[in-house]
């Protein structure tokens, strides 16, 4: 029972610019559940794309049953055995439960005849294995998405895995479903699966596994029995580590500039903050606590069910992004490929996108003055390229990063908001945005930023919220933040 | 414009990967140069028929009304939407217009309410993709049929109760009165209005398309209309705009047409958008969005009635037409896919 | 509690999306028995209603062609040129070369075939938009032939030939039997093979399929392929009918089978939809058209209609989508 049934060694995987993973040394056994943690981007997902076929470790050997083995896409990982539910869904919409739960692998002859009969009784063992009640011949298209998570599952357990994966299974699911879920966990496990079961949320990890790894920077920790930790033990080892930013302690006088109460959207509730002249306040959380929703928001991208923003005392409700702008607030995207950039436009035009209004005499623009300011925030900024008239496209992340800060260096809003500014950015085009960030508010700007990346919260906040699936659990000083106490708060742990 | 083509001309070497970029970059060179090539080839094998003053006349005539609906199409491509009813606008603005006068109507007021007609449901459409989010494809063919339907209507009833009867050998005949015909056809300087109207407008969109601030919102909408939306651009209105634009044009395309033509037909103006989708493809505007410019449109399109205009000359069968416009917007159409792989300094 | 009103509520609109085919044929039956009673001799007789399926059956060829490739996400302008490219090679062989008729159906049927080729390669591999790029080869091919029409031919020397399409067995016309045939076959593929049943993952969640090593380019090929040969046979019925071949047919059919189609439930951006349901639609476009004929309204309103139903329907589709995502 101790032999693991499958197991990698040495894995590493790099992208164009970063180290996702630095070799890496895992299994996981018969019957147990594994969790994994860690923050955003420490490196699980990558290691699942891996075992599930989608990528190819650039190093490293993988060992199904003792065996080694190679995945070269999806359907041959499935094929010996790995399953994976994603986050992401994968069904297809327009068709029944059934033929989702098999799809593209319905049960045929050698016709490609498909045999509905069996289709239906093998897709209802399973749903009923699941607890779950659903008729088989239902239209996904109806179903919530708690129940379609659901068929996910039951998709991956039509493979007939000898390992599972699941990501973040819980985030979409009420409750019941959750209940429900851990019921079949727990049969799995009786039954001799591997699951390897990837969440946020630590009270899962204490309920279902055996064992706990935690991943950082690409590199896993730690792994341990989940009897021998706790808590704290976890939080610890996802951000222990030296931060290699300083902090520079500021004293920012009252003066509030921003305020929300009550705030309430799709996806949070009751988000109340002040933001003072001058200032960076950062929002930390993980990945779908609500902090990007918020401040699409404040930005008018997105409509407010209820509460109340005061931009310098008074009260003001965002028609749109057009009037936010207007009033002075400006929003870096969190995806800069599909919400912030016009890739195969010039870097210039990127750049004046927002400001092109103010320029210029009457209807017309002033092609030469934006090509010229977009010129002075090139250098400024220090972007790497020989001429303003590129196409965005061709820069790296980094330098594709600084384009869109550009462009609100051009606007010049009062207050800034930055929506994770440094994903997928180089350690030294990392720097420079600090440093531009610090510029903004030497000259009056105040700033959000929001990001998931702790040391930077930490060294360029003055203060910090914290968030926690749609509400503010927590608001720390810059002082007395520190990575366990922003993580114990962004996990929903709360000292009782 | 030629200050730009002379640039070009005296740039340094002319390796083949630098003058593909070139011309990836400046995609309206393409019709131009085939527009050039024509010109050139048919003055050399037919300079009796091809060099008259009535050929280019004539030539310019034709390519003159479809102009208009060229125009809006563009603007529509670029902004990542299209138009499939411009061509049944044009069919019903000009029954509709005709129709109007001969129940004696005045001749401004007439073409007044017809415009404004069209334009009204270009707006209405214009709710529906961009306030709803109906596939523009499905809302603009199926406001296509009701224009098309409303036209016959229309047709029918100016036919049984107009004031002047038509010939009743011809079911496709409206007479109209000369203080309209004569907007259309009147000559100055041996070309006939619309050639003139048609310049106008012309100068107008493309000074506007690629020098005014509002029209260059369409270009951002058309790359990407969510990163457009947080560059604080109005997209559901300029959207909207773009259907209303498109539809005066067209509307006004089709009155023009009807002038020239000298009475009502409802054929006149059927399949019109598939020309303009046709000419703004070959000028280099994409089916994607975002890119491409409005002279390349336009010389797209006046590329494609060189073409009909080749046709004539040679006696060529029409036929024969058909399948070299297709060869051509399959090869435009293939080079886009191309162009769009490049990496392009700009 | 709320959540189960709204699903109440909501079945109705439900039932309509998801059994579109069944809620066209309720509304079908119940528009046709209703006007059978206000038009009993014109509307309501058998004539009538064999006329009706007599004339969709050239076109009905092309909606059971388009479906396949709207549902995984494309769309194809030039079966209407294919159409009349197969008639008129047909024709030609037959007439001019004075060829066997099944062995001029069987080289007009490869010519199409060969232009679905062409056509797939063009939208699969070179990776243009299928709207363009069909819309390009449409060109081309009507004017192949065009230029191959000469002025159209008529009268087939084969008897044969004419009585396959103009014969009867069990007093049903022999083109309604063929589409019918062809319209089962297909829809059988579509719902029932695993093949064909791809089209499904790859309209809905492009994505998806490749990870499931579904070879996307490849099965849209194939569907180009059998989408032409179908407009290819759908011209030589036409032709066997009327015992003629002309350039005139076809003008306008893929747009009004891509809006039978849609209004059949076929989502236009692909991934949803049966071949059930757009027969229902075309059926119910033609008895609407019919019916208003017989009513004496004109032709014109009848485009106006056809065009509010079709924009009803998108709108329904978009309208419920929406609702659903909340």
């Amino acid at each position: 029972m101790e032999k693991p049934i499958l197991k990698v060694t040495g894995i590493v995987k790099n992208f164009p610019g970063v180290k996702a993973l630095k070799g890496v040394d895992f299994d996981v056994r018969a019957g147990e559940v594994h969790a994994l943690c860690g923050e955003n981007g420490a490196g699980k997902s990558t290691l699942m794309h891996i075992l599930s076929g989608v990528y190819q470790p650039d190093e490293g050997e993988i060992y199904l049953e003792g065996k080694k083995v190679q995945f070269h896409n999806q359907k041959e990982a499935n094929e010996q055995g790995i399953a994976i539910v994603y986050q992401e869904r994968s069904l297809v919409e327009g068709l029944n439960v059934a033929e989702n739960v098999f799809a593209a692998r319905q049960p045929s002859n050698k016709f490609s005849w498909i045999h509905w009969k069996q289709l239906y009784r093998e897709t209802e063992e399973i749903l009923k294995s699941l607890d779950i009640q659903v008729n088989p011949r239902t239209m996904v298209s109806s179903l919530s998405p708690a129940l379609q998570q659901m068929v996910e599952i039951a998709k991956a357990l039509s493979l007939k895995p000898k390992v599972l994966i699941l990501d973040e299974p819980t985030a979409a699911i009420t409750e019941k479903e959750v209940v429900a879920l851990f019921r079949l966990i727990e049969k799995l496990k009786r039954e001799g699966m591997a699951i390897i079961y990837i969440s946020h949320r630590l009270v899962e990890i204490f309920q279902l596994a055996e064992r706990v790894t935690v991943f950082k920077d690409g590199s896993l920790v730690e792994t341990a029995n989940v009897y021998d930790v706790d808590n704290n033990w976890l939080v610890n080892r996802m951000v222990g580590r030296d931060l290699e930013l300083k902090r520079v302690e500021r004293e920012i006088p009252k003066d509030v500039v921003l305020s929300v109460k009550g705030l309430c959207g799709g996806s949070f509730q009751d988000v109340s903050f002040e933001l003072n002249r001058g200032e960076i306040i950062g929002f930390a959380g993980l990945a779908g606590a609500g902090r990007t929703e918020v401040m699409r928001a404040i930005f008018g991208a997105d409509p407010i069910l209820e509460g109340e923003i005061y931009l310098n005392g008074s009260k003001m409700h965002p028609q749109n992004t057009k009037d936010s702008i207007e009033r002075g607030i400006g929003y870096l995207p969190e995806d800069r490929k599909a919400q912030g950039l016009f890739l195969e436009m010039s870097i210039s035009d990127n750049i004046s996108s927002a400001h092109m209004n103010q320029t210029g005499r009457g209807i017309f623009l002033d092609d030469k003055r934006l090509l010229t300011e977009s010129e002075k925030y090139k250098e400024q900024l220090r972007v790497a390229t020989p001429s303003v008239r590129q196409k965005v496209v061709n820069l790296s992340g980094g330098n594709q990063q600084k384009v869109v800060f550009a462009r609100w260096l051009m606007v010049n809003p009062r207050i800034m908001i930055v929506d994770e500014p440094t994903r997928g950015v180089d350690v030294g085009a990392k720097a420079e945005i600090y440093q531009i960030l610090r510029e903004m508010t030497k000259k009056g700007t105040s700033i959000i930023l929001v990001s998931s990346d702790l040391p930077e919260v930490m060294s360029i906040s003055d203060r910090i919220y914290v968030m926690h699936e749609g509400e503010i659990t927590g608001e720390l000083s810059g002082a007395e933040a520190t990575e366990e106490a922003i993580m114990r708060l962004a996990s929903g742990i709360r000292d009782e | 414009m030629e200050q730009t083509i002379k640039k070009n001309k005296t740039k340094g070497t002319f390796s083949p990967g630098k003058v593909i970029d070139l011309v990836a970059q400046k995609r309206w060179l393409i019709p131009l140069t085939l527009i050039v090539v024509y010109v050139i080839a048919f003055a050399v094998l037919y300079p009796s028929v091809f060099l008259t003053k009535y050929n280019l006349a004539s030539l310019l005539l034709e390519f003159s009304i479809p102009a208009f609906v060229i125009i809006g199409m563009a603007i529509q491509l670029i902004n990542g939407e299209i138009d499939l009813s411009v061509g049944y606008v044009v069919m019903f603005s000009n029954v509709c217009v005709a129709c109007l006068i001969v129940l004696g109507v005045p001749v401004w007021g007439a073409i007044a309410i017809t415009v404004l007609f069209c334009a009204l449901i270009g707006w209405l459409v214009g709710v529906l993709v961009a306030g709803v989010g109906v596939n523009s494809f499905i809302a603009t063919l199926g406001s296509g049929m009701a224009f098309y339907g409303l036209g016959l209507m229309v047709f029918d009833y100016g036919y049984k109760y107009g004031t002047n009867n038509p010939n009743p050998n011809g079911l496709d005949l409206l007479h109209l009165p000369d203080s309209f015909k004569n907007i259309a056809q009147l000559q100055i300087g041996g070309f006939q209005l619309p050639v003139y109207y048609a310049l106008a407008v012309i100068a107008v969109f493309v000074v506007l398309m690629s020098k005014s601030k509002y029209f260059k919102q369409y270009y951002y909408i058309g790359m990407n209309k969510e990163a457009a939306e947080l560059s604080g651009i109005r997209v559901k209105r300029t959207k909207i705009a773009a259907f209303v634009i498109s539809a005066t044009l067209s509307s006004l395309a089709g009155v023009l047409l009807v002038a020239r033509m000298g009475s009502g037909a409802t054929t006149l103006g059927v399949g019109m958008e598939l020309k303009a989708i046709t000419a703004v493809v070959i000028g280099g505007v994409s089916f994607k969005g975002g890119r491409g410019t409005m002279i390349g449109a336009v010389f797209g399109g006046l590329f494609v009635y060189c073409v009909n205009n080749a046709l004539r000359i040679t006696n060529a069968p029409s036929n024969l037409y058909k399948v070299i416009e297709g060869l051509i917007l399959l090869c435009a159409v293939i080079l886009d896919a191309q162009f769009s792989k490049r990496k392009i300094v700009g | 509690m709320e959540k189960t009103k709204q699903r109440k509520r909501g079945s109705i609109f439900q039932f309509v999306i998801e059994k579109r085919a069944l809620a066209l044929l309720i509304l079908i039956l119940v528009f046709c028995l209703a006007f059978s009673l206000v038009f009993p001799d014109t509307f309501g007789t058998l004539g009538n209603f064999s006329g009706i399926l007599l004339n969709m059956s050239a076109e009905g060829l092309i909606v059971v062609a388009i479906v396949p490739l709207l549902i995984v996400g494309e769309i194809d302008l030039s079966l209407g040129a294919v159409m009349v490219l197969g008639s008129i090679l047909c024709g030609r062989l037959m007439i001019l070369d004075d060829m066997n008729m099944w062995l001029a159906i069987l080289i007009s049927l490869g010519v199409s075939v060969l232009c679905g080729l062409i056509n797939g390669i063009i939208v699969a591999k070179i990776n243009v938009v299928s709207f363009i790029a069909t819309l390009a080869t449409s060109m081309i091919y009507l004017g192949i032939a065009v230029m191959l029409a000469g002025t159209g031919w008529t009268d087939f020397p084969d008897p044969l030939f004419r009585t396959l399409g103009q014969g009867k067995i069990l007093n049903i016309q022999l083109p309604v039997i063929y589409i019918i045939v062809i319209f089962i076959i297909m829809s059988l593929l579509i719902s029932r093979t695993r093949y064909f049943r791809q089209c499904y993952y790859i309209g809905g969640n492009a994505k998806a399929a490749e990870l499931s090593a579904i070879n996307t380019g490849k099965t849209k090929i194939v569907l180009y392929m059998i989408a032409s040969g179908m407009a290819c046979i759908s011209g030589i019925i036409s032709a066997m009918r009327f015992n003629s071949a002309l350039t005139s047919i076809g003008a306008g059919v893929e747009m009004r089978a891509v809006t039978a189609a849609v209004i059949g439930g076929v989502c236009f951006t692909g991934g949803a939809g049966t071949m059930a349901g757009a027969a229902m639609g075309a059926l119910f476009v033609a008895c609407l058209n019919n019916a208003l004929t017989i009513a004496s309204i004109s032709q014109n309103m009848q485009n106006v209609i056809t065009g509010v139903v079709l924009i009803l329907a998108i709108v329904l589709d978009v309208v419920l989508a929406k609702k659903k995502a909340e």
